[in-house]
């Protein structure tokens, strides 16, 4: 029984613990903040087995030997933002969207996908990152950053910054520059960490991809990471000497050490609205040092608590831009909807900045990576 | 076309599905009963493809199993008979909030969690919230007689229905309690002749699908203080509970519950490893306080010393190291999932009298007895009357399934010979319903009078 679905044994555990009691198909609960679960099921289909439960129940059914519609069942854990929310509200700790993968796994080596997945894993195979660009022009944006400064640290923009938004990287440079940092990349040698290819569920090529880029950048004093898909690929990796730092915790910490200043460049928006990732619920908590950081800059933020413990997706992740584009965009749109058509909408992640500004098509709040923000609405001179 | 395509085949808007990868997720609850197989489901997002739907389903006698948040644990959404899980979870809207008449009407499938969220602008609340709150539905709590925050005020959730919108089993549509008269609105529950709407609450939708519910409006309490008292015997801590009902002390308790000693030591042990076990008490009362300070305060120093009369005393640890965290943290909502913490759990909810307590607590060292192959628990919830006490027993369901289903089966027996009634009846407790055979001839006929084809949740309340 068990041999037929390998990576689902695993989970055998869960799969028999799961009581089903639905918080991973839908709550509400204003007081933790929880309002809705499954992003998936809030904006594509209500079917619970295109959520968290669901993809236990298959994997349950699965595990015991019975025969499944696999193709309706790549459609449905395919469409999955893979963000954890569902793994977030379990009340015992069960791992639904880690079975997801899992089951995403088992369908990758039945080769059975939905096309729009095998495209991006083509993608991934020829050009190396997610978003299509050519692997020559992914460090296209890159000027060359020359001075005196003391000390180096190595840049790791990520596909998002790095194909999708190179302003993002290219603002994160200069501002890293002002800081007095000596900041290198790994050109030409700069690569996928695995981070898309682990939520599509083929981990063994992810782990392999991240194992590759950690023995280039070994030797770095100071590694900086944009993106926080890629955090969370270093965590996973739980190297002990590689342990980056995510760039709005630099530039937070330059700030407060009087490494750098900023100056506004004339009238501040009067509101930002602060996009919380539900890739950063873990130890990374940027959305806090986010908001510390802008609070400091004399800018009044909303929300004005840090919400990504159960945030709803953007529909960024999981391959969903790509599967199910215009969900994705729904996605998208509901958290626009919770910023307000004012607001200047400021992310610490790039890919949700990317996807977010892909789905708005010129309507609705500005929508800005950290970098971007601070590059257009403040100068910024060094303290040397 | 099979007789299922004629039920579900063009409901417009509704969301339907036949795919067994979808069905997978329809065949049982939280409960330890065996899941069913259902071939549809339906979704509906208006009352009209309930209608609809049931005139199809009664005409092609096809079985309907009505669910909402799932969360019930007595098995009441399986569908055993096969056919059509109807799901009403689509129906979410809050239809009035009307502050003047303080009546919220909301459709079936407003979980609890949303509707306390609408309700909290207006400084408002509703009388009864299960532990299931964020994810449970106000139509299944219903349906099902739900319990839980509010109950030591307003004893059950059927207690603050106004009234209900009904679609019977072949698609007509009553509404019960005041808004029976045309355009009248709920407003008043007992009028027009006898209670109709206690006849579809804890009726496990066996006799008409709900699609609206009225419920009685309560302000947000200004006050909330938690404090735990241990007694040295489930007598001593009965005679407690029962002087505080009789003399209506519970009417500033927002949550009250009871907690067996293996509950307790367990709780105090994990955070206190060095705590003498032998001076733990052998139960505790916890009370959640809620109303305005003033009349908080003075109903507590009288239950203090109410406390002491019975050889109590007050338990700042198990206040501390769980009551208060329930509260503060979890608002008991995770109470429910969080017995699943250890295990999936069988889990039969009784009724009884505050001084059939440690008769009910009996039945449980009974089953660790005599059933020593599972882990049992259980508490009581504290109501404005009597008790409602829940068993559990933990079980690994790759390995022990049936014989959970069969244990629990064992101490429900055990339950009713100790002078206890099933509670949340749904299929767990089906062969002891049927056992009431007066009550059940009743129960038979008015089935058979709203649903005569007997398409509706069939097997509940042994139906």
């Amino acid at each position: 029984m068990t041999s037929k679905v390998p990576l689902l044994a695993a989970f055998a555990k869960d799969l028999y613990h799961c009581s089903d009691c639905n918080y991973c198909v839908d709550a509400v609960w204003a007081e933790r903040g929880i309002d809705h679960v499954c992003p998936t099921l809030q904006h594509h289909s209500p079917l619970m087995s295109f959520s968290g439960r669901g993809y236990l129940a298959a994997a349950r059914a699965w595990f015991e030997g019975q025969e499944l519609d696999l193709d309706a069942l790549s459609e449905r854990v395919f469409t999955c933002t893979t963000c954890g929310n569902c793994e977030q509200i379990c009340p015992i700790g069960l791992r639904p969207a880690a079975v997801g993968r899992a089951l995403r796994g088992e369908l990758l080596q039945r080769n059975v996908m939905p096309q729009p997945v095998r495209d991006l894993l083509r993608a991934m195979r020829e050009d190396g990152n997610p978003n299509g660009g050519a692997r020559s022009d992914r460090m296209a944006w890159q000027q060359a950053r020359t001075g005196a400064a003391a000390e180096h640290v190595l840049y790791l923009p990520g596909c998002a910054a790095a194909t999708a938004i190179p302003a993002e990287a290219q603002a994160a440079v200069e501002l890293m520059a002002a800081a007095g940092y000596a900041v290198q990349t790994l050109g030409n040698d700069d690569t996928c960490c695995g981070a898309p290819l682990f939520e599509l569920g083929d981990e063994t090529t992810a782990s392999s991809l991240i194992d590759a880029l950690a023995e280039k950048v070994r030797a770095a004093s100071t590694v900086v990471i944009s993106g926080l898909e890629c955090a969370r690929s270093w965590q996973r990796l739980n190297d002990a000497n590689l342990q980056p730092v995510t760039f709005n915790e630099l530039i937070m910490t330059a700030l407060s050490t009087q490494r750098l200043h900023l100056n506004p460049r004339a009238t501040l928006p009067p509101r930002v609205f602060v996009l919380d990732s539900c890739q950063s619920r873990t130890a990374l908590a940027p959305g806090r040092a986010l908001r510390q950081l802008l609070t400091a800059l004399g800018i009044a933020t909303t929300p004005s608590v840090d919400t990504a413990r159960f945030i709803v997706c953007c529909g960024a992740a999981g391959g969903m831009p790509q599967v199910e584009p215009a969900a994705a965009d729904r996605m998208a749109d509901a958290r626009l909807l919770d910023a307000g058509a004012d607001a200047v909408v400021v992310g610490a992640d790039p890919r949700c900045v990317a996807h977010l500004r892909r789905a708005r098509r010129d309507a609705g709040p500005r929508v800005l990576g950290l970098a971007e923000f601070l590059n257009t609405h403040f100068t910024h001179d060094q303290n040397r | 076309m099979t007789k299922i395509a004629d039920v579900v085949t063009g409901l417009a808007k509704a969301l339907v599905t036949e795919a067994p990868i979808d069905l997978l997720t329809y065949q049982r609850d939280c409960s330890v009963i065996r899941p069913g197989h259902a071939q549809a489901m339906v979704r509906p997002t208006r009352r009209d493809e309930v209608v609809t739907l049931m005139q199809r389903a009664e005409a092609a006698r096809v079985p309907v199993y009505v669910r909402g948040g799932g969360t019930m644990y007595a098995g009441g959404v399986n569908p055993q008979a096969g056919g059509v899980v109807l799901d009403l979870s689509g129906l979410d809207r809050i239809l009035e909030i009307d502050l003047a008449r303080g009546v919220v009407v909301v459709e079936p499938g407003v979980r609890f969690g949303a509707l306390t969220k609408a309700l909290r602008p207006h400084g408002m609340t509703i009388g009864i919230i299960p532990v299931t709150g964020p994810t449970a539905t106000i139509g299944g709590a219903a349906s099902a007689h739900a319990l839980g925050t509010g109950s030591a005020r307003h004893q059950s959730f059927a207690d603050e229905v106004v009234g209900l919108e009904v679609v019977l089993a072949g698609g007509r549509v009553i509404r019960t309690g005041s808004a029976a008269a045309p355009d009248a609105g709920f407003f008043q529950r007992y009028c027009i002749g006898p209670d109709l709407t206690g006849l579809f609450l804890g009726g496990d939708a066996t006799f008409g699908v709900i699609t609206a519910v009225a419920l009685w409006l309560h302000p947000v309490p200004a006050f909330r203080e938690t404090v735990c008292y241990g007694f040295p015997s489930p007598v001593a801590a009965s005679a407690f509970i029962t002087d505080l009902q009789t003399r209506e002390l519970t009417r500033n308790i927002w949550y009250g519950s009871g907690y067996e000693a293996p509950s307790i030591k367990a709780r105090v042990l994990a955070a206190y490893p060095a705590t003498d076990p032998a001076s733990l008490p052998r139960f505790c009362v916890g009370l959640d306080y809620g109303g305005d300070e003033h009349s908080v305060r003075h109903d507590q120093e009288t239950i203090d010393s109410l406390c002491r009369e019975h050889a109590g005393t007050l338990a700042p640890v198990f206040n501390e190291v769980y009551f208060r965290r329930l509260r503060n943290e979890d608002l008991y909502w995770y109470g429910f999932a969080g017995y699943f913490a250890r295990s999936r759990c069988a889990i039969l909810m009784t009724s009884l009298p505050t001084t059939r307590l440690s008769a009910f607590l009996g039945v449980i060292d009974q089953q660790r007895q005599a059933q020593a192959a599972f882990t049992w628990g259980g508490a009581v919830v504290i109501c404005k009357r009597g008790l409602h006490g829940g068993i559990m027993a933990f079980y690994d369901e790759a390995t022990q399934w049936a014989a959970a289903a069969s244990a629990a089966d064992t101490a429900a027996d055990a339950l009713i010979a100790a002078g206890c009634v099933p509670y949340k009846s749904g299929k767990i407790w089906a062969r002891q319903v049927q056992s009431f055979s007066a009550y059940h001839e009743i129960l038979n006929q008015l089935k058979t009078c709203l649903d005569p084809q007997g398409i509706l949740s069939s097997g509940n309340l042994g139906l």
